[in-house]
């Protein structure tokens, strides 16, 4: 049995057959308690899921840690706290400073744990979304196929092959002038949107006219034409809003932590986009799925009831494994300057400060790197234990 | 219409077709000229370069509480006539009558008055159920989606009612599809099928997945629901043997097309297409005395492909009788000896019939 499950062998009435059938009642076991017998077995996933439920902790109690330590709050800098030339001082346990302190004086121990708590809202908020808009996005694309499918990919390829971290050192660039600021205007970008959006409408009406040439078809519909086109208004319209009704009043764009999400989300969609995408094309020839539609079932319910309940294995895998990489997306941002900004604390922006003075101060780039490379392995190795305890294939152990 | 079989071939000579079982009865499905076509595309600009010619011209009804095997090798085109007939696959040609009316181009929307009436039993109880649903779900699902029996207790109680009907125990209510074996399953799927008390049931090789020592359970079981519920059943196969003792009447196709037509008695004691012949051939026989005579016939050569089937007579590359007419002339549905309705211009006869059937000739 290919399911790797103990199947229940005993058909009513069934029961002249030889072997098998007589061998008594194995008991079938649900596919959950197979998944929590692997994972406990599994050391290393269970070391690694304890990491992170401490990580956790961690972040949500950094403040009340740090004052049952006694070290000081994370942003307060105190000349103090540096050697006798002025620069960074190394731990020193007596002064309740663990992890020394950076070039202004700052506690590098509370300053790690608050980056915690900063990864992790990033990690939580930018993962979720991605995931939300990835499902919802490969569903579509996998289940109703045609235009919407075309459409979908091919904006899952143009956002793929898009240089996002050439995007970030852009806007890592322009910040370094004047304010901090990245001097483009709401307008600007509703001005791009709608400009792309209608290209975008052209384009894909174009290309289901030009296809139904070749093919020597009957025209495609009106009504699916239209729709092609119409699924541009979800940047046009926004495009427009921002363009004429927020841009006029000159708003800004600064970088931080709504910037670092976007730009995760951005780059991070069409990863889970085509894995969903691919596996609800395989889900939607199953008999299930035909059965559904020869009972009149309709497409919401086929998506709701049939085929996102079977996707909830590889959601929950991905998932994990979309974690640590925001982790590093976000850590990478920080670090090119346009993450997190200061003063808040960052893992990132962190080991960016550390960079200059390492030379003198290995500390202040040790502590928040060494979170950061825990962090996001313990994050893929529950990722890749999940994989290991959701798939049949990998038998019993 | 009260014969079996019309359309291009000519009702005059197919309606002196007095096919014994169920003549007179009325067609609660008629089927005529019934084509698809699954177009292959290539290239950037996906033009089409051919197609599949899955079901290629097919005419047959089926008849009120009757039976009707249809039965031809995989890539036949059998199940896609079932898909077309549910109107899970939009025909390219032909019509499908429903008692009645046009059922052919009817939207989704429309359709489902008719789902209730019409449903289906899929090949592979693996697969026909998903692994998510428990198996009272999973039978309980019909009535969710038609709004019939909105009362959760009284839905449970008809989904029990269903379980034992079909010959589960209904305190397994709360099992995951995987926790049956594949006999079980095939029950889940049966009860799903007879959930909304349909007319008709269209049965896509429910048994070929199954275990021998399980067919014949199912088919046992389907045959019973019959007689309870006065279905009509479209019984989908891909040999003769489990087709024998289900069905009153039998259709054999052959890469996209109709060859021959008959009831299950005449079917079995003279085929009259040579592909009927060949067919038979290979039903196993429990008779030893009656294997030792037999000549068994194994056909030659692969299925040729759909996209482009062999000219005129399609079973000519493949045929044993095959004369230079047979690839130049297209031969007409008509009655043969002995009642059969086969598109041949040399059908079988009755020595060459004699050495291939499983039963004694008589
Ligand atoms: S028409 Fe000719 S080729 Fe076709 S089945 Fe009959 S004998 Fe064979």
């Amino acid at each position: 049995m290919s399911t790797g499950a103990p199947e229940l062998v005993q058909d009513v009435g069934g029961g002249i057959a030889p072997g098998r059938e007589t061998s008594a009642e194995i008991a079938a076991r649900s596919p959950l308690e197979l998944f929590w017998r692997r994972v406990r077995r599994d050391r290393v996933t269970l070391a690694s899921a304890l990491f992170i439920l401490g990580l956790v902790v961690v972040a949500v109690f950094a403040g009340q840690i740090v004052d049952l330590v006694g070290a000081r709050p994370p942003n307060e800098q105190s000349t103090k706290f540096l050697d006798e030339f002025g620069s960074a001082s190394g731990p020193d346990f007596a002064a309740h400073s663990y992890f020394g302190t950076d070039g202004l004086g700052r506690d590098v121990f509370s300053r790690t744990l608050y980056g915690a708590r900063i990864s992790l809202e990033v990690a939580i908020i930018s993962t979720f979304l991605t995931v939300l808009i990835g499902v919802v996005l490969g569903v579509i694309a996998g289940y109703f196929r045609g235009w919407a499918d075309t459409l979908l990919s091919r904006l899952m390829d143009v956002m793929l092959a898009f240089p996002v971290l050439l995007l970030a050192l852009g806007l890592g660039a322009a910040c370094s002038f004047g304010q901090g600021c990245v001097q483009m205007s709401f307008a600007n970008v509703g001005q791009v949107m709608v400009v792309f959006g209608v290209a975008g409408a052209f384009l894909v009406v174009g290309w289901r006219l030009l296809r139904a040439r070749g093919a020597g078809d009957a025209r495609p519909r009106a009504a699916e034409l239209a729709a092609g086109a119409a699924a541009w208004l979800v940047v046009i319209v926004p495009g427009l809003v921002l363009w004429l009704a927020v841009g006029g009043h000159g708003a800004l764009i600064t970088p931080g932590l709504p910037v670092v999400i976007f730009v995760i989300v951005i780059a991070s969609w069409p990863y889970i986009a085509r894995i969903i995408r691919g596996q609800t094309l395989s889900l939607r020839e199953k008999e299930f799925v035909e059965a559904a539609k020869a009972l009149g079932a309709s497409d919401r319910r086929i998506m709701f009831r049939h085929i996102l309940p079977n996707l909830v294995a590889p959601i929950i895998v991905y998932t994990t494994l979309v974690i640590p990489t925001t982790i590093l997306f976000e850590a990478a941002l920080s670090f090119l300057g346009v993450g997190v900004q200061p003063p808040t604390a960052s893992w990132g922006a962190m080991i960016s400060d550390a960079t200059e003075i390492f030379d003198t101060a290995w500390w202040y780039m040790t502590f928040p790197g060494l979170a950061l490379v825990l962090t996001v392995l313990a994050f893929n190795l529950v990722g890749d234990g999940m994989q290991d305890a959701l798939n049949p294939k990998t038998r019993g152990r | 219409m009260t014969d079996g079989l019309a359309g291009p071939v000519g009702d005059a000579v197919v309606g002196a077709a007095g096919i014994a079982v169920g003549a007179g009865a009325p067609a609660l499905v008629e089927v005529r000229d019934l084509e698809k076509r699954f177009p292959l595309r290539r290239g950037p600009l996906q033009r089409e370069t051919g197609a599949v010619r899955a079901v290629d011209g097919i005419s047959f009804d089926v008849r009120e509480g009757e039976t009707l095997g249809l039965v031809g090798e995989s890539g036949c085109g059998k199940s896609t006539t079932a898909r077309l007939v549910t109107r899970l696959l939009e025909p390219t040609a032909g019509t499908i009558r429903y008692r009645g009316e046009d059922i052919t181009h009817r939207s989704r929307r429309e359709l489902m008055a008719l789902r209730r009436d019409m449903q289906m039993i899929f090949q592979d109880p693996y697969s026909s159920l998903n692994p998510r649903q428990t198996a009272g779900s999973i039978i309980g699902e019909p009535f969710v989606i038609h709004g019939i029996e909105r009362d959760e207790t009284r839905r449970r109680a008809r989904v029990r009612g269903l379980m034992e009907q079909v010959g589960l125990n209904p305190e397994h209510y709360n099992r995951l599809p995987h926790e049956f074996s594949g006999g079980q399953r095939q029950r889940i799927g049966v009860a799903r099928a007879i959930a909304l008390k349909p007319r008709l049931v269209i049965a896509d090789e429910p048994v070929s997945a199954l275990d021998v020592s399980i067919q014949a359970q199912i088919i046992n079981l389907l045959s019973d629901l019959q007689r309870e519920l006065g279905l009509t059943i479209l019984f989908i196969a891909h040999d003769l043997s489990v087709v024998r003792h289900m069905c009153d009447r039998v259709a054999v196709m052959y890469l996209g097309k109709i060859v021959e037509v008959a009831s299950a008695e005449q079917l079995f004691a003279h085929p009259r297409h040579p592909y009927t012949g060949a067919l038979l051939s290979a039903v196993p026989v429990p008779d030893p005395q009656l294997a030792k005579l037999r000549r068994r016939q194994v056909l030659g050569g692969d299925v040729p492909s759909p996209t482009a089937p062999p000219a005129a007579c399609r079973f000519h590359p493949r045929c044993p009788k095959a004369q230079p007419i047979c690839s130049r002339e297209e031969p007409a549905l008509e009655v043969k000896e002995g009642g059969n309705i086969a598109a041949c211009h040399f059908p079988l006869t009755i020595e060459e019939v004699a050495g291939r059937l499983p039963v004694r000739p008589g």
